[in-house]
């Protein structure tokens, strides 16, 4: 560990500190929306989330010794802060954000060796986490806007249900796309999401194999298992843009190759669209991210040529 | 590693793409946020047209809220001219463990109930069926707030001292008069007993005719009369009372059967408290509901050889719908005969006593039941001399009267009603969320009451 250095032949400015800087960069749309439209409520949840991530990080990784003063600063804990906390209602109680970030921390990233070695991703864990042990208190769709812009006391309350999520099948198009319901936090929006993919995809760190064909699988798949809903309807309001942006494109947790990626996707939106009948909205898309996390290595191998199958490191040729 | 030029344009990059976000987020927010208004307010005008008709409603926003954790959400409705029309409470309490969601309209002129919902869209929800909200909203809507009961009952902890020394097998008894009155009913008292203490009291009468129905809900329609107050809430008044005495003896009977001690009861009662006395005696020797009902099919048995079954004199509701009126002798004890062959009714028996023996003529014949202990406490024997009002020496507890209903003092109640028959505990609710609703709005007004 103490001997880590980068490799002779990389000529690449684009090293992990870059691309999660990137990431971080990108999500700042998503963040100014919801600062913007949940006032103190988002800051707050937004700012917890980040810095415990990084001082969960930072923490277990001294006290296993797993961190060095030479290594490069692990920021990717703040993205994943972010993006856990853009996935979350409004009226959460920070309870639930301090036990999803360290579960996400500790369980799903430092125990299989910390960043960049995490077999799932961690924010997607992290959400999922406090959805099964808090499914009541994970449902407080307050009102945004800017008479609630000061409200705070649901981050110390750990109150339930404060308000319901907006039937969204009533919503303009408009309303849609600007995110002007109640929905979480920061994947209401789906043109701050876009934006924030258009970006990764201008800087070179982000593969688009597996969010394309997870978005374009997801459509199809969708008419086919919930033949009553509305797949537009349900595209711009449940947060699989901002999902299949930042977590099916991530570097570290999906595929690296085309076909890999292309597959995951598809078997992604796979369980989405079976799920998403049975299951609460969270569980129904982030399990099937965590399963194709789960199967990343074994797609990836699957997709190597048969010479290259020998070669155990995964490859991070960006685009 | 970025060079320093790299980091700069990254930088530049990165506030462009905020400054875009911040196009992109304003912009959508101000064009939909006419649609968002529109279809927000045709969303309250629908949710709360059944408690209040307004033309636009704006949430409240108060620090006040915090000191009532049970109110979600208040709503203040506007008429077309911006005039505000009333509020709209959208409350959750928890009675019990499970949770009352309701939605309450008020008028903003005079605090009158303009509209009450029960909203059964929560986990675990108090149980009320769609038959007693409606009634309990007939009660309430376009009375004021607060409310309390006509006979409210004490907030005060029944004291151990207050539970007689009788001791009671724990079960339901159920005792029923022999005898049809001129109108063709037949009195029944049904009382529960948990921990040796009398938890529920039913005063009821079925008719003779299968087409009549029982005497309460006769009472509330209108085809059953008494002087006062209905038949049905007078029946449950007098429950309540043995409920809070856990004494038939206490209701301080007149001879012409009436009480004056218990409010808003001017029938006559000697039925339920001879019924309820029944009961209680049963209870002592274990004898429930069930023993009771063979007991009368054994009796039926004796007279006609079949049960009341087979006789067809169960009704739809179980009860056995049977007049002794031309059979005196199973239940009278007659004295000795005189010169003319006639003897004289000298006593009578209940039913138990019909079944198991007369235990004047035969001590051994029956034991008592294993009762549940209770506080052994010697009978208060002492009497003042009055009977028109509750008078028990030396028990200050049992004369602390209610002075305030839901932290609201009486001298501020606005309305007093009677609950909903076999609902009180379901209209105490409602009542409650009502002074809920009304604590809210004297707090947020400052009103001066």
């Amino acid at each position: 560990m103490n001997d880590r250095k980068l490799a002779p032949f990389i000529h690449t400015y684009k090293n992990a500190p870059y691309i999660y800087l990137t990431i971080i960069v990108a999500l700042l749309p998503c963040v100014f929306y919801s600062w913007f439209y949940y006032g103190i409520r988002a800051i707050v949840l937004t700012s917890v989330s980040a810095i415990l991530f990084s001082v969960s990080d930072r923490t277990f990784s001294k006290i296993v010794h797993a961190h060095n003063d030479k290594d490069y600063y692990d920021i990717s804990s703040v993205a994943s802060g972010v993006i856990f906390a853009m996935m979350l209602p409004p009226d959460t109680s920070l309870i639930v954000v301090v036990t999803g970030v360290l579960f996400g921390s500790i369980v799903i990233k430092q125990l299989f060796g910390g960043a960049g070695s995490n077999l799932l991703n961690p924010a997607a864990g992290a959400r999922l986490i406090v959805e099964v042990l808090y499914p009541s208190h994970i449902t407080g769709f307050a009102e945004g806007g800017g008479e609630h812009w000061f409200d705070f006391m649901s981050l110390v309350s750990f109150s339930q249900t404060t308000g319901e999520a907006t039937d969204c099948s009533k919503l303009s198009f408009l309303e849609l796309i600007a995110g002007n319901y109640s929905g979480f936090i920061g994947t209401a929006c789906v043109l701050t999401a876009l934006l924030g993919c258009v970006f990764m995809v201008i800087k070179g760190t982000m593969r688009l194999y597996a969010p394309i064909s997870y978005l374009i699988s997801l459509g199809i798949f969708y008419q086919i298992f919930v033949p009553e809903g509305t797949f537009v309807v349900f595209l711009l309001s449940s947060g699989v843009v901002f999902v299949a942006v930042f977590m099916l494109g991530d570097l570290t947790t999906m595929p690296s190759r085309f076909a890999a990626g292309a597959f995951s996707g598809l078997v992604c939106a796979f369980l989405t669209a079976v799920l998403i009948s049975s299951q609460s909205l969270v569980i129904a898309i982030l399990t099937p991210v965590l399963a194709v996390n789960f199967m990343s290595f074994v797609i990836d191998y699957f997709a190597k040529t048969l010479s290259r199958r020998k070669h155990t490191s995964r490859e991070v040729d960006v685009l | 590693m970025m060079t320093r030029a790299q980091l700069r344009r990254f930088l530049l990059e990165g506030i462009g793409l905020l400054l875009l976000s911040v196009l992109v987020v304003l912009g959508g927010f101000f064009l939909s946020s006419g649609n968002h208004a529109s279809r927000r307010q045709e969303e309250y005008i629908a949710r709360f047209a059944s408690v209040l008709t307004a033309d636009r409603f704006e949430i409240l926003n108060t620090s006040v809220l915090s000191d009532y954790p049970d109110i979600n959400s208040v709503y203040m409705g506007y008429d077309d001219e911006g005039s505000p029309v009333g509020y709209v409470v959208d409350i959750t309490t928890i009675p019990d463990g499970r949770a009352l969601h309701m939605l309450v309209g008020i008028d903003y002129e005079n605090s009158v109930i303009t509209g009450i919902q029960y909203l059964n869209d929560v986990d675990n929800p108090y149980p009320i069926t769609d038959l007693v909200i409606q009634s309990i909203k007939g009660r309430l809507e376009g009375e004021r707030i607060p409310i309390a009961f006509v006979e409210e009952e004490t907030d005060t902890v029944i004291d151990e001292e207050v539970i007689p020394s009788t001791q009671y097998v724990d079960g339901t008894y159920y005792a029923q008069e022999f005898e049809d009155d001129k109108l063709g009913y037949i009195d029944y008292v049904e009382i529960e007993i948990e921990g040796g203490v009398i938890t529920r009291v039913q005063w009821d009468a079925f008719n003779m005719d299968p087409t009549t129905e029982n005497r309460s809900a006769a009472s509330l329609s209108g085809a059953y009369e008494v002087s006062g107050l209905d038949w049905a809430t007078q029946s449950y008044n007098v429950c309540h009372a043995l409920l809070e005495w856990q004494d038939p003896e206490k209701l301080a009977m007149k001879s012409d059967g009436t009480t004056e001690i218990v409010d808003g009861v001017t029938c006559n009662i000697s039925a339920f408290v001879q019924l309820s006395s029944e009961c209680l005696e049963n209870a002592r020797y274990g004898f429930n509901k069930h023993n009771y009902y063979k007991g009368l099919d054994e009796i039926l048995i004796k007279l006609f050889g079949s049960d009341a079954e087979e006789l067809g004199y169960l009704n739809d509701n179980g009860f056995v719908v049977f007049s002794f009126k031309e059979y005196p002798e199973v239940y009278t004890i007659y004295g000795e005969a005189n010169e003319d062959g006639e003897a004289e009714a000298i006593g009578y028996l209940n039913l138990r006593q019909i079944v198991n023996g007369n235990p004047g003529e035969d001590d051994d014949q029956e034991e008592p039941g294993e009762a549940t202990p209770v506080p052994e406490i010697a009978p208060d024997t002492t009497h003042d001399g009055s009977e028109d009002g509750r008078i028990n020496t030396g028990r200050e507890s049992d004369q602390i009267l209610t002075d305030s209903i839901d932290d609201l003092p009486m001298t501020e109640i606005a309305t007093r009603i009677t609950p909903v028959n076999n609902a009180y505990n379901e209209t105490r609710q409602v009542v409650h969320v009502c002074n809920t609703c009304y604590k809210f709005l004297k707090d947020y007004l400052n009103w001066l009451v």
